[in-house]
């Protein structure tokens, strides 16, 4: 099946009224997610992962694509309205969008945003049929040494990009590592530091770990904030039309920013996140009205957000075609998968090719509904975001719980919710990285695997890791972007003393 | 030495120290019961052989924490806060009630845990009196339990209701 043979397959399969269905509830529960204060594409999805396991595979993938793209338009919707961020990709739209939104163009900008996330959606999703069998094919030589250095090493480079100092992302990563080996062990059936528990033979379930990490240390953050009240300005319908002069200067940022997430996609690295900031960095260098971008200038939303949105499809590549998660939402979506019976791999693209485009043009269908959806809905948005947290803190906690129940039928589950809750706290608190705990999560049974498998291919040779080319290029990479990464560091940090100082007329 | 002078550090070095120290407690404890599993042999190496490596693996990093939180200079950029006076009732109270839903859920049932929590949540958190609290409450608590109960089909802690 050639590219586009499987995409125009996808489509057909997508557009049915049952995935449609899907689609719009997905988008829906999205952006409600990510507009709802407390809760973040991450809880949200780990929220409703569960509930997908009672459908189809179409139906189920469908449904947490839309989750995936609707929480970060829901995230950067906070952004525009309340100058607050639902999540790390939606930072960067409050220097231009709540700008904007004081100067009565808040609606502007979120069909700014509406659009360039579809434009950016089509654009990556040409690039990935573009590169998609290519590097399928490439990755068909991968043995477990190549495997072993893409998720070790993508780990602990994402680790390290993630963290402010070593331990920021290493800890939490190492955490994250840890849990992962609780429960039976995959080839032996060993029960390893179950403690006499039955219960945790499974081990520990992602979405109530994510839900905990993620949800319920938002929540405690939300109360702890004094400024509980901030209301959103009300948006009227016919203010969502952006003028001549807000479109013309909208499109080449979208293009822009189209290839840079795409690019950053590909990458081990919060791809959604650095990609705006790249994004909002390059339009400030080459925009024709760079000067005017952090006073509520279209250039300053639009090439981010496009960003965004390509960095969510192009990080489908390295899942679909390597079956490794970048980041946290992604790392619930290969579980999805996994309990879909969708096994992620370069096999994938050639044995089911049906089930490879249909996850990608799902991902279109949702990034199509957003954009029907979300414009017609904006004062609905609104009104959600008056919800008095005195309802939503019970309602998540309920939802959550009962989610959380709902994957093994076992209480542990709701127990570890509540743990990991204090645990997402206290790690925020002092400056951890989470993201870095739940990958490492996902991530910690493959690596595993791995290692096992290419310690039994080898004899026992621990050198066979580093003997192919493919192994040792990508443990240099890692080994570049980690040194990088704290180099880069220290140079920001440099430079911000020396502007100290001379700020300080020294 | 002043910089192992731990009353001088700000909060998020101490806090950091804290977890860092932790952090070697338990990646000790977790290596040590790693040493009890079956490790098997380089070449066919058993359930234990990972979990040592991961174990050692914690036992650095954690110390790395330690050492970042003693050598770190104090900044003003990063500052812990924890929450004082209301706030910090707030977040006791929303984990206390949580926990003690969490607790009771088995024994009295979804329905009859969701309304009490969510009754209880609402009079703390809102200004509302008891009569606004239960009704929110019961109807938030009742609608969401029976959207998945009898809706979605999934089947939650039954216990007395």
């Amino acid at each position: 099946m050639d590219p586009i043979e499987g995409i125009l397959y996808g489509l057909g399969l997508a557009f049915t009224p049952e995935l449609l269905l899907a689609a719009f509830l997905g988008a829906l529960a999205g952006t409600l997610v990510g507009v709802l204060p407390g809760i973040g594409p991450v809880a949200g999805a780990a929220l409703i992962l569960p509930i997908t396991f009672n459908y189809s595979p179409a139906v189920g993938l469908i449904m947490i694509a839309g989750i995936y793209l609707g929480g970060q338009y829901g995230g950067s919707t906070t952004s525009v309205l309340l100058n607050i961020p639902g999540e790390g990709s939606a930072i960067v739209a409050t220097f231009d969008g709540y700008k904007m939104t004081q100067q009565g163009r808040g609606g502007a900008a979120l069909t700014i945003m509406a659009i360039g996330s579809f434009i950016a959606g089509t654009i990556a999703l040409i690039l990935l049929m573009t590169m998609a069998k290519p590097l399928a094919g490439f990755a068909l030589n991968f043995g477990p040494a190549e495997y072993f250095a893409l998720t070790a090493g993508g780990l602990l480079a994402l680790a390290r990009i993630s963290g402010g100092s070593l331990g920021d992302g290493l800890f939490p990563m190492i955490i994250g590592i840890g849990l992962a080996t609780v429960g039976a062990e995959a080839a032996t059936g060993f029960d390893r530091f179950i403690f006499g528990n039955l219960d945790l033979s499974l081990g520990f379930a992602l979405a109530s770990v994510a839900v905990g990490l993620y949800g319920i240390s938002e929540l405690m953050l939300m109360l702890e904030d004094k400024d509980g009240t901030r209301k959103p300005m009300h948006v009227r319908l016919r203010e969502l039309l952006p003028t001549r002069d807000e479109w013309g200067r909208a499109t080449a940022p979208w293009l822009r920013g189209s290839f840079v997430g795409f690019l950053f996609g590909l990458l081990p690295v919060p791809s959604a996140t650095l990609s705006t900031f790249a994004s909002y960095k390059l339009e400030k260098t080459v925009s024709k009205n760079r000067h005017k971008i952090g006073t509520g200038a279209v250039e300053g939303i639009a090439g981010p957000e496009a960003a965004n949105n390509s960095a969510a499809l192009g990080s489908l590549v390295p899942i679909l075609v390597l079956g490794l998660p970048f980041s946290a939402t992604l790392a619930l979506m290969l579980a999805a998968m996994v309990v879909q019976g969708i096994q992620p791999g370069p096999l994938l693209m050639t044995q089911h090719p049906d089930i490879f485009w249909s996850v990608i043009a799902a991902m279109y269908v949702a990034n199509i509904m957003l954009l029907v959806m979300n414009l017609p809905l904006v004062g609905v948005w609104v009104n959600v975001l008056r919800t008095p947290r005195y309802m939503l803190i019970p309602i998540v906690i309920l939802v959550a719980c009962v989610g959380s129940y709902s994957l093994n039928y076992n209480m542990i589950d709701i127990y570890v919710i509540m743990i990991f809750g204090i645990v997402g706290y206290m790690l925020r608190k002092f400056g951890f990285s989470l993201a870095s705990l739940l990958v490492g999560l996902v991530l910690g049974p493959l690596i595993e695997k791995y290692f096992s498998q290419g310690l039994f291919i080898s004899g026992g040779d621990p050198l066979y890791f580093v003997s192919s080319p493919i192994a040792a290029g990508i443990w240099i990479v890692v080994f570049l972007a980690m040194i990088g990464s704290g180099g880069w560091k220290l140079v920001r940090r440099i430079s911000r003393r020396d502007r100290q100082s001379v700020g300080a007329g020294v | 030495m002043s910089v192992l002078n731990v009353s001088k550090m700000d909060l998020r070095r101490r806090g950091r120290l804290v977890i860092g120290a932790l952090g070697l407690l338990v990646s000790a404890g977790y290596t040590w019961q790693a040493f009890e599993i079956p490790v098997g042999t380089l070449a066919k190496p058993g359930a234990g052989l990972y979990p040592r490596g991961v174990g050692i693996v914690a036992i650095v990093i954690s110390f790395i924490v330690v050492i970042e939180a003693i050598l770190a200079k104090a900044s003003t950029d990063e500052e812990v806060e924890f929450p004082r006076g209301v706030q910090l009732r707030l977040v006791l109270i929303f984990f206390g009630l949580s926990c003690l839903y969490v607790i009771v859920l088995p024994i009295l049932g979804q329905y009859l845990a969701a309304s009490l929590y969510s009754i209880a949540m609402i009079k703390f958190l809102s200004p509302h009196g008891w009569i606004r609290s239960i009704l929110y409450g019961v109807a938030a608590a009742v609608t969401i339990s029976w959207l998945f109960i009898t809706l979605l089909s999934i089947q939650l802690p039954r216990g007395i209701w």
